[in-house]
């Protein structure tokens, strides 16, 4: 049995701290996933702490044969979209201004400009494009993995994060960037 | 070539720089400037950490959701028993009509005891005299009848009475002693 198994199964006999363990162990991964979904550090906030209310509301759907993060992947992807879906999408936005930053250096401003129009071409994949992307490319989700938590097969992942990367390629190429090593 | 393209694209995000890759991939990327421009782009998408939440976000959200799973364990807990309740009430009621159907079963005389007077005959309107009026008037319990300065206000009340205050009414001077002699 792994930590995570150990401590879920903690929770289940009654131990209310075994929920802050796991919490404390996964909040700034479900936070950083967050943020590449919905691109705003007040959404992220308020989507990780749902999305942990739901997985332990839903700790009997857990499969002990399955890992712990991939199935609490799934819920915090989920309770993003939703979270995007009932959102105006006029309020969708990046909410990390590049006039923000002040007293940078020429070089950190570069760098935080090439982010900036990274995240903002990331918001505009289509949803199975982005979650691939994401949780491939920032997570490091395996094929396998990505396919646990997109619910689909290998094979769909890899096509949707081709095209999604695809896509980011050719929007920073159009805004002047490109990625020479 | 163009599949082993595509499957070396989806090997890079599990490599964190040239030195970690075997000699076939890094070896792929110095002649394919697709696939190296992918990887540099992937560089700096690991290189991108998102903003830090401002405040304690971090420092309290574990206890914040412990007390928030804790919470609603309780109210699932009560949550059991209004339903519970539900089923109480509609069990009794069953049974409470089951009895009914069972008392009344003899014949049609007990029935009677639990109809309303009024309409049975029994109780004479008429009967009622102002000697009356003192058991009613200044009684704090029939917020109906309130509390009368003189006998015509009462009388002009009790001739508005409905047919279920006149019940209460009915009820309350039987509980006094039959005063008026409608029993
Ligand atoms: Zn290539």
């Amino acid at each position: 049995m792994d930590e995570d198994a150990r401590l879920i199964r903690r929770y289940a006999d009654g131990d209310d701290l075994a929920v802050e363990e796991l919490v404390m162990k996964y909040q700034k991964r479900i936070y950083a996933l967050a943020y590449r979904m919905t691109g705003n550090v007040e959404d992220s906030k308020d989507v990780t702490q749902k999305a942990f209310l739901q997985a332990f509301r839903n700790i009997r759907g857990f499969r002990m044969n399955s890992a712990f993060y991939t199935w609490l992947y799934r819920i915090a992807v989920n309770t993003c979209l939703n979270h995007m879906r009932k959102k105006d999408p006029a309020t969708v936005e990046i909410n990390e201004s590049l006039c923000a930053v002040k007293g940078s250096t020429l070089s950190a401003m570069i760098d935080r400009e090439e982010k900036f129009h990274l995240q903002k071409a990331l918001m505009q994949l289509p949803e199975r494009q982005k979650t691939a992307v994401i949780l491939r490319a920032y997570e490091g989700l395996s094929v396998r993995e990505t396919s646990e938590v997109m619910q689909c097969t290998e094979g769909a992942v890899k096509a949707h994060y081709h095209n999604g990367m695809k896509r980011i390629r050719t929007i920073l190429r159009e805004r002047g960037y490109g990625f020479e090593s | 070539m163009d599949l082993s393209h595509d499957e070396i694209k989806d090997r890079l995000p599990g490599y964190r720089g040239k030195a970690s890759m075997p000699e076939d991939v890094s070896e792929h990327l110095d002649t394919c400037p697709e696939c190296s421009e992918e990887f540099s782009l992937l560089a700096s998408m690991r290189n991108d950490h998102p903003p830090e939440p401002d405040g304690m976000f971090f420092e309290t959200l574990p206890q914040r959701v412990s007390a928030l799973v804790q919470e609603k364990k309780k109210k699932k807990f009560f949550g059991v028993i209004p339903r519970f309740a539900l089923v109480a009430m509609l069990v009794a009621a069953l049974t409470a009509g089951y009895i009914y159907n069972i008392m009344k079963m003899p014949g049609a005389d007990e029935l009677y005891a639990f109809s309303d007077p009024f309409s049975d005959g029994d109780y004479d309107l008429g009967a009622l005299t102002p000697d009356d009026v003192p058991s009613i008037a200044g009684d704090p319990d029939l917020e109906e009848a309130g509390v009368y300065p003189d006998e015509d206000s009462f009388l002009r009340d009790l001739a508005s009475l409905s047919p279920g205050e006149i019940d209460r009414l009915y009820e309350k001077l039987r509980i006094k002693g039959g005063n008026g002699g409608v029993l």
